[in-house]
């Protein structure tokens, strides 16, 4: 006789509970009552009706333990009972609301006035402080029962909140991966008093938090709005977090800076009354550099910068690429739109796919669906068509108005320095390790003595893109002492200081060597993206986070990273490839094969101007097999590669078969 | 069920849907499907019912025999009348009434208003007194100048 028990998340806090046999709710999994299938089709009859107490009510397969206890079948089921596998520091208990006065926010004190962030006025502050009322006032009728958790759904997760394994997660946007100090110790602050002490960045450049309670979220936007940080269209099906390229406004190939047009974009989108309830979510990305990036070809939108013949910045328009279950590289609608039409051309794309795009399947909603089904020409020409039929005076981009956008970004005070300062060569010179993490971890700024620097988030062993509140407020404290309090966050999932000064390039790195976040991997293959996986994701079908962990320990020796080179390595807990599998020279994509977790591995994918979807090389490896695999695959490489040839130029010149025979062949 | 207007207050209402195969009368809002062929002789004022997949070019010569358009939202996720109403007042000028019904919900309301839509027809999920505009000093308001980019472009980015 199969047996199961039944599950949910509790309404007020996101709290996994258990049906008890008399139909109490329990934190504990041990009371749940183990119920038959007559038992079981009653006891969810009766679940359903308490929508105020419980939410994503389902039952679980489960045996018995000799003393009668029940033990849950699926790993993600166990997971929910326990906690995420990756963190057994952190228990699965209720967290949280001790009711104990909390100190002054970290705004009251803190405004790094020198960082590039968009400057908000009184209106947008106190926009914020709206939609955060607005989001209290939905969550009460929620609570109350005046929306159903139908209607209520679309709302919170237009506010960024989410219901997973574990508790709600909130995704706070840091628009195109800019924010200041300041906003970085308001994040540590939630992270501190309403999660459970860290945070985890994305590669969408936003943050989450892994443990919010529903009934705090509405506190939780409130203070994060006296920081001018908010959680709005991070998730829903709307126009999501616009993502540029993280040396925004320091890179030295810049054509065009493209924090402008994101952050006029940005508004442009934020409640748009016609796309916020579109067929599925809608990402944007925009390079202000004719080096891409932003990957913009796997966006529903890429907007890419680039001079014409004129020497004038126009942009190259592409539109339907994406990840998830179909990888797509998008399509180019125009070479050289005028930056005048940007919006009106951006509206046109979203008008058609929002009266066009399918809604009959979740999976086949995205626009490169649409464009696929309708062929790329004829969804040119309808764009075209509606375009031209805009209004002439509607949604122009005139001078003026991105003058006046740019203009509230500020400029920090750069000073006028050496090129090249005796300190930073004579630093290089003399220390072997600090060479070596500059070589990976910095990027060329265009002022004169500056340099942008990355702190890695990838430290062998580590979880990629998870930082603790302490490290949150130090890292603070360095961009103010060392960036204009200025950071970014990139969709690697690392975080960048954008103006060094390169004569304190050395102190800032002895300062991050202190905070154990030295790591010079910054392109090396255990700087690896991943998606947070079964251990805290209601989709994954698969732990992503101890695969990278091994194969980073793997590999983890510096010298080893070093010979081996720019390397992209990319692992997805499931097909929506959050953790950009396909995109990754090698790619990690983990399945559930009737109940056994194993990894697909795709060679030749990239994300840059020459972007590609890898291909698959042959049937999925058992996980535990993966970190040996992965470096069969490294070791072919260096075998074949030429004097200087890179990891993906060598599978561009030899293609599968090489990696096949080292990873398949019998030896 | 009733009808509320653009601020939010309930209204009286002479509009009636049409039956199937009714023969049109004044005041009746017909489903799209059920519009006789163009050329008839039609009863005024009319009003006609699109479904959300509508393709508006097909009836475009056709808009201006209509005083109403009702636009159906089968669920409140669904926001292809959002682009139907803007479609309407943006490129074909039209200047009836433009009412929404079906699935719609309060937190929609300004949305709803800033596409064009002038009235809308409530359910017993969200009667008439969950219907309000946020205070006039709100940002939310659709009179409120708005984000920096909609005053410098004078809400040129509205209908």
């Amino acid at each position: 006789m199969s047996l199961s028990i039944i599950s949910a998340n509790r309404l007020r806090d996101g709290r996994t509970v258990w049906r008890t046999a008399n139909g109490e709710w329990a934190e504990d999994v041990q009371a749940a009552g183990a119920l038959d299938a007559q038992a079981l089709a009653l006891g969810l009859q009766a679940a359903a009706l308490q929508p105020q107490t419980v939410v994503d009510v389902h039952e679980a397969a489960v045996t018995l333990a000799a003393d009668g206890t029940p033990i849950l079948t699926a790993q993600r089921e166990q997971i929910r009972a326990t906690g995420p596998s990756v963190r057994p520091d952190l228990p699965v208990s209720t967290w949280g609301a001790t009711g104990a006065a909390l100190p002054p926010l970290p705004s009251e004190t803190s405004t790094s006035p020198f960082a590039g962030i968009y400057r908000y006025d009184d209106y947008d502050r106190q926009f914020l402080r709206d939609r955060a009322a607005q989001f209290g006032d939905q969550a009460a009728r929620r609570l109350a029962g005046e929306l159903s958790e139908d209607e209520f759904k679309p709302l919170r997760l237009m506010n960024g909140l989410y219901l997973q394994l574990h508790a709600y997660m909130l995704r706070v946007a840091l628009p195109y991966g800019i924010l200041s100090a300041a906003q970085l110790r308001q994040l540590a602050y939630v992270a501190r008093h309403y999660d459970r002490g860290y945070g985890h960045f994305t590669t969408r450049q936003n943050i989450q938090f892994n443990w919010l309670r529903l009934e705090d979220a509405p506190a939780v936007l409130a203070l994060l709005a006296e920081a001018g940080i908010h959680a709005i269209q991070t998730s829903g099906n709307c126009v999501r977090n616009v993502t540029t390229d993280e040396f925004a406004a320091a890179a030295a190939d810049e054509i065009v800076d493209p924090r402008v047009y994101a952050e006029i974009l940005r508004q442009w989108s934020t409640d748009h009354p016609e796309f916020t309830y579109l067929p599925r979510k809608f990402k944007i990305a925009i390079t202000g550099s004719p080096q891409d990036r932003a990957a913009v070809r796997v966006h529903d939108i890429g907007i890419m910068a680039r001079r014409n013949a004129q020497g004038e910045p126009v942009f190259q328009i592409f539109a339907g690429g994406g990840l998830g279950r179909i990888p797509v590289i998008a399509v180019k609608l125009r070479d050289e739109l005028p930056v005048h039409d940007l919006l009106r051309y951006v509206e046109a794309i979203l008008r058609v796919y929002n009266a066009l795009g399918r809604r009959d399947n979740i999976h086949k909603a995205r626009i490169k669906i649409l464009i696929r089904e309708m062929k790329p020409e004829h969804f040119i020409e309808m764009v075209e068509n509606e375009f031209a039929s805009l209004p002439a005076d509607y949604c122009v981009l005139e001078a003026d108005v991105v003058a006046a956008v740019a203009a509230r970004f500020g400029a920090p005070a750069f000073e006028t320095l050496e090129a090249n300062p005796a300190a930073f060569s004579s630093a290089l010179k003399d220390h072997r390790a600090f060479r070596a993490w500059v070589r990976t971890n910095t990027h060329p700024h265009r002022q004169p003595g500056y340099i942008s620097a990355v702190i890695s988030l990838k430290t062998p062993g580590s979880i990629p893109g998870d930082v603790k509140a302490e490290e949150m407020d130090k890292i603070a404290d360095l961009a103010d002492r060392f960036s204009f309090g200025e950071l970014r966050v990139t969709h690697q999932q690392n975080l960048v200081l954008p103006h060094v000064r390169k004569a304190d390039l050395h102190a800032f790195w002895s300062e991050l060597v202190t905070l154990g976040l030295a790591a010079g991997n910054i392109g090396l293959v255990t700087d690896i993206i991943a998606c947070p996986g079964m251990d805290y994701c209601a989709l994954a079908t698969a732990r992503s986070i101890p695969v990278a962990q091994r194969i980073a320990e793997r590999f983890a020796g510096p010298e080893r990273q070093q010979e081996i080179g720019p390397l992209d390595l990319n692992i997805s807990g499931c097909i929506n490839a959050c953790g950009h599998h396909h995109v990754g020279h090698i790619g990690l994509l983990g399945v559930d094969k009737s109940g056994t977790e194993v990894y697909q591995i795709t060679l030749g994918g990239a994300s840059d101007e020459k972007a590609a979807i890898g291909t698959i090389i042959g049937p999925a490896v058992p996980t535990e097999q993966v970190p040996e695999t992965v470096e069969k695959i490294v070791n072919a490489y260096i075998a074949n590669r030429t004097e200087g040839e890179t990891f993906i130029d060598t599978y561009r010149r030899l293609g599968l078969a090489p990696f096949k025979e080292a990873v398949y062949g019998n030896h | 069920m009733a009808i509320i207007n653009a601020q939010g207050r309930e209204v009286a209402d002479s509009w009636t849907t049409s039956e199937p195969d009714a023969a049109p009368a004044p005041y009746a809002i017909i489903p799209l499907a059920d519009l006789p062929p163009a050329g008839e002789k039609l009863p005024a004022p009319l009003g006609v019912q699109l479904p959300p997949g509508a393709v508006l070019e097909d009836i475009a010569a056709r808009l201006g025999s209509f005083a109403l358009i009702a636009i159906e939202f089968p669920k409140f996720r669904d926001g292809r009348g959002f682009t139907l109403a803007r479609t309407l007042r943006q490129k074909y000028g039209f200047k009836g009434e433009i009412r929404a019904v079906g699935h719609v919900i309060p937190d929609q309301f300004v949305a709803l208003l800033r596409c064009g839509f002038s009235t809308l027809s409530t359910s017993p999920e969200h009667p008439a007194a969950q219907w309000h505009l946020p205070s006039a000093t709100s940002p939310e308001n659709p009179a409120h100048p708005g984000q920096l980019l909609h005053r410098l472009m004078n809400r040129g980015l509205a209908a």
